[in-house]
């Protein structure tokens, strides 16, 4: 449905590029996209929401050129960037419905999703309150009901937990899983336990480039000889941890439990783990693509 | 830390925030502009200061001094007006940027913030002021009429006469910062500029112009006895000398005494004062604080009970009945709503008084509701007009709202609609009451003021993406041209002359030009 094919950008004023002859193809379900700070995952996500173009390369959507046709994604796109303004002297209600007229939802049918919609996003109570007096947490939950408001066929989320309480990291987790079905969801992230929990499919990105793309299951079995669990005397942690990729460290009577990301055991006592987490894999991914010694 | 590291800490974050905008750059080019212009070439026609009869013009002899204390004069004068809104934005950027949270919590005293801010306003003033300096030594040269350089005689004017000025300038910016909305602030500024300065000119000598003339005018009569019985001129005068013979003396500066240099320190002192009055408004970036706005006041943090709330396993999000349609009605009406939420505190008030205006214009004679009544009602909304195509830019909501279907056109015609309909329900009845007189054109012309100035809103909100530049350039164009009656400024149609003259035509031409210039401002940066 949506094919991004060898998409670069760079940025005016710029050396270097945040995208790089970046190909995917996207169908329906849940793409968790993952990647470090600065990977490129904005920057896709805009050029996706065309809000960006690209510098080369092409994006289509049901075969149609969104750079050259953007109105033919933008009808049937929800769209939630990672910042975003509101304006402080509407309310809930009042901010929803001027969205609803902006994507071109009828009158009458916004009425009824309004209302489901702030009932999903738990914002009832305060829907007459001006959107200035919410915190930040409510402001990403009223972020996250306007990306749903013209029950779109391709959801381009952004970071969308970022502000949230657990509860409501839940709750938002429960959509995308309902939500994935038939149409495409693209969630960008680097909270791996949000894409663990709703993703059928994973595209890891670093620096612009796309490191991997594989369902979870198969990312795991990456990782499945590759994890050590090593107790070490607490005054060789700072050694340990300038030599090998360390995924946890807890403290026990017997020493410190490390857990390594290692292609070979890291030293006497190391035994490899049962059940790699997602999170081991991709670190093992990022620090293997980055060239280094794991 | 400090009390003075902490202030140059402030000002020098404040001073290169600005100084490394884009649009520094342009305002700097325009100071050398203006440096160039200030100084008119024989055969130029207009002057900028200097006695004019019908067949003689008077002026110094383009020396250092003459041409120091000219550049000086006009460049406090221009400044004093232009420079304020160059640098009425440092609190707001900290507010912004959320740095101003960062520095509520600092062991820094509102004092020493205020005047941290007032003088790095300065700064940023005095390196426009340096570079229209640098431009009258050049135009020495480019002038050629005495080519010996006296540097004191071509510095001291600007360092006597401008910086304090723009000392006083940048305090008055942190004022109105801190004390009023920024709207508010931006219209009250030109007003205080073109009435508080000549009223207050007898008393104080803010700009400088007094001392300074008098001096060239005594130098004058020296030469030319009865110089001072023409007529002076101080500013861009079109249509100078023209024909008339060019008469020049020499004059060698202001011999600055000890009193002139302690009126300039008083000029200071003033600054200081107001900058330290600043502080006592300050809210310290506390978004509950009420000094600045009752916008803010009334935005307490939400609680929100968990009663009533879906359990997560119930919820179910169904698709929408209808499809999806892109009319154009539902976007006017949401743009409109939205544009009368823009001030909640007027809320309905401001339809009322629209109105009224409307009945106004329809009931009063049609002289008085032309010549008075049409500029106050289009003085009145001003704040609303100028919010057009500003909104995305104000609030960050860009990303959300173009990245919808066909946003950009009918957006864009929506905000212009509302524009226009302002125009049409405040000035409506002037409107209708010449139609209704058998002034057609007169009725005509208002018509075109009505499409231009949601034009010219709409093209200055989308370039610009801030409403003060409409704030000022619009206040500035109602004062000069409807109210002080110079025809080729009467936009709305305000004046017979301009009626008749057929200045409404120019308008016509320069509303679709807006409009589409506008448009396109808008299609390059979110068109697709």
């Amino acid at each position: 449905m949506l094919e991004i094919d060898g998409v670069s950008k760079r940025y005016k004023g710029s050396d270097s590029f945040a995208l790089r002859d970046f190909s995917l193809d996207v169908q329906p379900g849940v793409l968790g996209l993952l990647g470090p700070n600065g990977a490129g995952k904005s920057t896709l996500m805009r050029i996706i929401a065309t809000i960006t173009k690209p510098s080369m390369g092409s994006v289509t959507w049901g075969g149609s050129d969104i750079t050259k046709r953007p109105d033919d994604i933008r009808r049937v796109l929800g769209y939630l960037p990672q910042d975003f303004g509101v304006y402080p002297n509407l309310n809930a209600d009042e901010f929803l419905r001027y969205m609803a007229a902006v994507k071109g939802v009828n009158r009458k049918a916004a009425l009824g999703r309004i209302d489901d919609l702030l009932a999903f996003v738990n914002l009832v109570d305060a829907r007459k309150r001006p959107l200035g007096s919410y915190s930040g947490g409510m402001k990403q939950r009223i972020g996250v009901a306007q990306a749903l408001l013209n029950d779109p066929e391709i959801l381009v989320v952004d970071e969308p937990t970022v502000g949230l309480d657990p509860e409501g990291r839940v709750r938002f987790r429960h959509l995308l899983a309902e939500l994935s079905g038939d149409r495409v969801v693209i969630l960008s992230t680097h909270i791996v336990s949000d894409i663990e929990a709703v993703a059928n499919d994973i595209a890891i990105m670093n620096s612009g480039r796309l490191v991997r793309r594989s369902s979870p299951e198969d990312l795991l079995r990456l990782v499945e000889d590759r994890v050590w669990e090593w107790v070490i005397p607490s005054s060789d942690l700072q050694a340990v941890r300038q030599v090998h990729l360390l995924s946890s460290v807890v403290r026990h009577s017997d020493g410190v439990h490390v857990r390594v990301v290692s292609d070979e055991s890291p030293g006497d006592g190391a035994v490899l783990v049962d059940h790699p987490s997602l999170e081991e894999a991709y670190l093992y991914c990022i620090s293997s693509h980055r060239g280094e010694a794991v | 830390m400090s009390v003075l590291s902490t202030l140059m800490a402030v000002v020098r974050v404040g001073f290169l925030n600005r100084v490394r905008r884009y649009s520094f750059l342009v305002v700097l080019v325009l100071c050398i502009v203006a440096g160039y212009v200030f100084v008119p070439a024989p055969g130029a026609n207009y002057v900028t200061l200097g006695w004019g009869s019908d067949a003689v013009f008077y002026r110094g002899v383009y020396n250092s001094a003459w041409i120091g204390s000219v550049v000086a004069l006009l460049t406090g004068m221009f400044l004093a007006l232009f420079g304020f809104y160059v640098v009425n934005d440092l609190v707001r950027l900290d507010e912004d940027s959320g740095v101003g949270q960062v520095i509520a919590t600092a062991p820094l005293g509102n004092p020493v913030y205020t005047l941290g801010c007032a003088v790095s306003n300065f700064l940023v003033l005095g390196c426009m002021v340096f570079i229209v300096f640098l431009t009258a030594l050049g135009m020495q040269f480019v002038r050629g009429e005495v080519f010996a350089v006296d540097l004191w005689a071509l510095l001291s004017p600007f360092l006597v006469i401008v910086l304090p000025l723009m000392f006083l300038v940048a305090a008055v910016a942190v004022f109105f910062e801190t004390s009023l909305s920024r709207s508010v602030g931006n219209i009250v500024y030109v007003f205080l500029w073109l009435f508080g300065v000549p009223l207050l000119s007898d008393s104080i000598d803010l700009i400088g112009n007094n001392l300074v003339i008098s001096s060239m005018r005594a130098a004058g009569e020296v030469v030319f006895p009865g110089l001072s019985q023409n007529q002076f001129i101080l500013g861009y005068a079109w249509g100078f000398p023209e024909g008339r013979e060019l008469a020049a003396f020499a004059w060698s500066g202001v011999q600055w005494s000890l009193e002139v240099v302690q009126g300039r320190l008083f000029v200071v002192m003033l600054a200081v004062c107001v900058s330290l009055l600043a502080s006592l408004r300050f809210n310290r970036f506390d978004p509950a604080g009420e000094s600045r706005g009752a916008v803010v006041s009334s935005m307490e943090p939400v609680e929100v009970s968990d009663a009533g709330v879906t359990p997560i396993g119930e919820i179910r999000l169904g698709g929408l009945e209808e499809g999806v349609s892109f009319g154009f009605g539902s976007i006017l009406l949401a743009e409109l709503r939205l544009m009368l939420r823009e001030f909640p505190s007027i809320g309905g008030m401001g339809v009322l008084v629209a109105f009224g205006l409307f009945a106004g214009g329809l009931l009063l004679p049609v002289g008085s509701a032309r010549g008075m009544l049409l500029p106050l009602a289009w003085l009145l909304p001003v704040l609303y007009w100028s919010k057009l195509g500003t909104r995305e830019a104000r609030f960050g909501t860009g990303q959300l709202v173009f990245s919808s279907a066909f946003f950009v056109l009918r957006q864009f015609l929506a905000l212009w609609l509302v524009g226009f309909l302002i125009s049409l329900v405040t000035g409506g009845g002037v409107m209708l009451g010449l139609v209704l007189s058998g002034e057609v054109v007169g009725a005509l012309a208002v018509f075109v003021g009505a499409l231009f100035v949601p034009s010219l809103a709409l093209f200055l909100g989308v370039w610009t993406g801030s409403c003060k530049v409409f704030e000022f350039l619009y206040v500035l164009l109602w004062y000069v041209g409807p109210l002080s009656g110079f025809v080729p400024l009467d936009f709305m149609g305000a004046l017979g002359g301009s009626v008749a003259g057929g200045v409404w035509w120019f308008y016509l031409g320069v509303a679709f030009v807006f409009f589409g210039v506008g448009f396109l401002g808008r299609l390059r940066r979110f068109g697709g």
